[in-house]
């Protein structure tokens, strides 16, 4: 949803209520649907979560990839093709020219994901959007998807703006984290400081509930219980209802918290320490 | 993609002779006679043995059958028991203009279907969408035989545009053939439209929603494009092997608009062999309208694997 809003994609029956989403200092909630398609492509991409979905079943890899060019450069095809080759040995696709010609069926999972991060940087737009990039592939692949990720960020200079469930990937690929829990940001920190020294009980759980390969575990740890509806979340801090302590306060929903410098949770226990 | 072509092929060949056999033994089953239908009601029994004997009516069923089958493979289908002529070569001169009415009609069922379906599609749940299905299902309501009638009286007896009926080859004079074949084409069309535009419109809702078209979309590219380069191709897979299935009622439902618009087509010579128990007649151009059918299916099959690169290589790796 967070990637969707951040595109303008989100579905009709959906609105942004508050806040606002800003590129470079524009927000784009007040963009027309024609300024918004300039947008998209060539100034934000996204990387989806399942790459076998997300290409198009009849159309060649090479035309998927280069269209963008199509789109926004007014290339012709055959341009369009010759930057989709281009594009697609960046990512480290083997034989780019001759796998440009095939239909996405004939791609590996990896392939796939390589194909859709070509796509999206076709134009080196200065924002990629990853939703859950790794999720549907192996770890192997996974591991060569996030080098390739990183590779691009250091070379085309883009910024990245990673979602994930994956504790080990943020500590990998992340500089800034944002903790989120039904719809709310409860932590932001830079991710050294966020692992080192977690401020909402959230954030703690989550880092408890990592298995590691140092200690033998029995059974994993969960957070007990279950995250609240959106059509009925509880009153107060977001997490209330699961967190292990919570006090009095918590039916009123705390503001972000200085944990220390640059880093901020949001949970009222903070007030008690500093205050 | 050869392959897939010689694996239609040979099924072919089983399924015309199943039809066949199936076709000659429903119209020897049925109720009435030949001989009396020839003859007449006050035929003596002796003249309806001597009819029966002369045209082989006598011998067993499955004796029949393999000699109808035999002669009709070598393009043999008998004469007509009322007016003793060739079957054969009547079935050549009319089957282009049933091929005809029927491809006409299916165009403009399409014309219909295709542009309405995809706007209703893209306008999902909202008032584009709900007008164009009310009229849907107008148009499906309307049975063709009504809408020929009306559009005769319309176009014909009151603004008089248009003839009310009869045929002019295509070859001779075109515009004449056309002018001739609007009316019939349209009747049937408009209806047939009713269930294309209701496919198109659910498999294009369907494409939609999928991921591809959010790919589309964050890409950048405007609605235009996203249907046309992205979700139509998608939807046509689908929506064209319901669409063989309609040309093949388009085919085969022709007989009564034949009939109303005087058109001498394939229709008019099955209800003619119907009413005169005619079986020369009926089982040939019964069984031509199967042939066609199936050759409409196949071909579909054949164009949906052209859009749909997955099925060649699918087949050609197996």
């Amino acid at each position: 949803m967070t990637a969707l809003s951040v595109l303008g994609l989100l579905p009709r029956t959906a609105t942004i209520t508050t806040g606002d989403i800003r590129l470079s200092g524009t927000s784009l909630l007040g963009l027309s649907r024609a300024q918004l398609r300039a947008i998209r492509g060539q100034h934000i991409a996204m990387i989806p979560q399942n790459p076998m979905s997300a290409l198009n079943p009849v159309l060649r890899v090479g035309v998927q990839v280069g269209e963008p060019y199509v789109l926004h450069r007014q290339a012709t095809w055959r341009a369009a093709l010759q930057q989709a080759i281009r594009r697609l040995a960046d990512v480290h696709l083997p034989f780019p020219d001759e796998r440009a010609r095939e239909y996405p069926h004939q791609f590996s999972g990896g392939m796939q994901q390589r194909s859709m991060t070509a796509m999206a940087i076709a134009l080196e737009p200065p924002l990629l959007v990853a939703d859950e990039p790794t999720t549907a592939l192996d770890v192997t692949i996974q591991a060569q998807i996030l080098r390739l990720l990183r590779e691009i960020r250091d070379e085309h200079h883009t910024s990245i703006l990673f979602i994930t469930h994956d504790l080990a990937v943020v500590a990998e690929m992340c500089d800034w984290v944002y903790v989120m829990y039904a719809g709310r940001i409860l932590e932001q920190g830079s991710v050294e400081r966020i692992f080192a020294r977690p401020g909402h009980p959230y954030t703690q759980a989550l880092l408890r509930a990592t298995p590691t390969t140092e200690t033998a575990q029995a059974e994993l740890l969960s957070i007990p219980g279950s995250i609240p509806s959106p059509v009925d979340l509880p009153r107060g801090c977001r997490f209330v209802d699961r967190c292990q302590y919570r006090f009095d306060h918590c039916n009123e929903e705390p503001p972000l918290l200085a944990v220390e410098t640059d880093h901020t949770a949001r949970c009222w226990l903070l007030e008690t320490v500093h205050g | 993609m050869w392959r897939l072509i010689a694996t239609r092929l040979a099924a072919f060949v089983p399924t015309i002779l199943a039809t066949s056999l199936v076709l000659f033994i429903t119209v020897n089953v049925v109720p009435g006679s030949a001989a009396k239908a020839a003859l007449g009601i006050d035929a003596t029994a002796q003249a309806i043995a001597r009819f029966e004997h002369e045209q082989g009516l006598d011998r067993p069923l499955h004796v029949q059958y393999l000699d109808w089958l035999g002669k009709g493979l070598r393009g043999d289908f008998g004469t007509s028991f009322q007016n003793h002529l060739a079957v054969g070569p009547e079935l050549v001169m009319r089957l282009p203009v049933t091929l005809e009415l029927a491809t006409l009609a299916f165009l403009i069922a399409n014309v219909i279907a295709v542009p309405l379906g995809a706007l209703a599609a893209y306008h999902h749940q909202r008032r584009a969408d709900r007008i164009i299905s009310v009229i849907a299902t107008i148009l499906g309501a309307v049975p063709s035989f009504w809408l020929a009638t009306v559009l005769i009286l319309i176009l014909a007896l009151t603004v008089k545009v248009l003839p009310a009926g009869g045929y002019a080859p295509f070859t001779e004079d075109p515009l004449k053939n056309l002018s001739l074949l609007i009316m019939p084409a349209l009747s049937l069309g408009v209806v047939s439209s009713a269930l294309l535009l209701r496919i198109m419109r659910a498999k294009l809702i369907e494409v939609l929603s999928s991921d591809y078209i959010h790919t589309a979309m964050a890409k950048g590219a405007a609605p235009n494009v996203v249907i046309r380069r992205h979700a139509l191709r998608n939807a046509l897979i689908t929506f064209l092997t319901v669409g063989a299935v309609e040309f093949g009622w388009l085919f085969g439902g022709v007989v009564i608009i034949e009939d109303i618009f005087l058109l001498p087509g394939v229709g008019q010579l099955v209800l003619v062999g119907i009413i005169n128990r005619d079986y020369p007649v009926l089982l040939a151009s019964a069984l031509t309208v199967t042939v066609v059918v199936l050759a409409a299916n196949m071909l579909v099959d054949l164009i949906a694997a052209i859009l749909d690169p997955r099925q060649v290589h699918v087949r050609s790796r197996a």
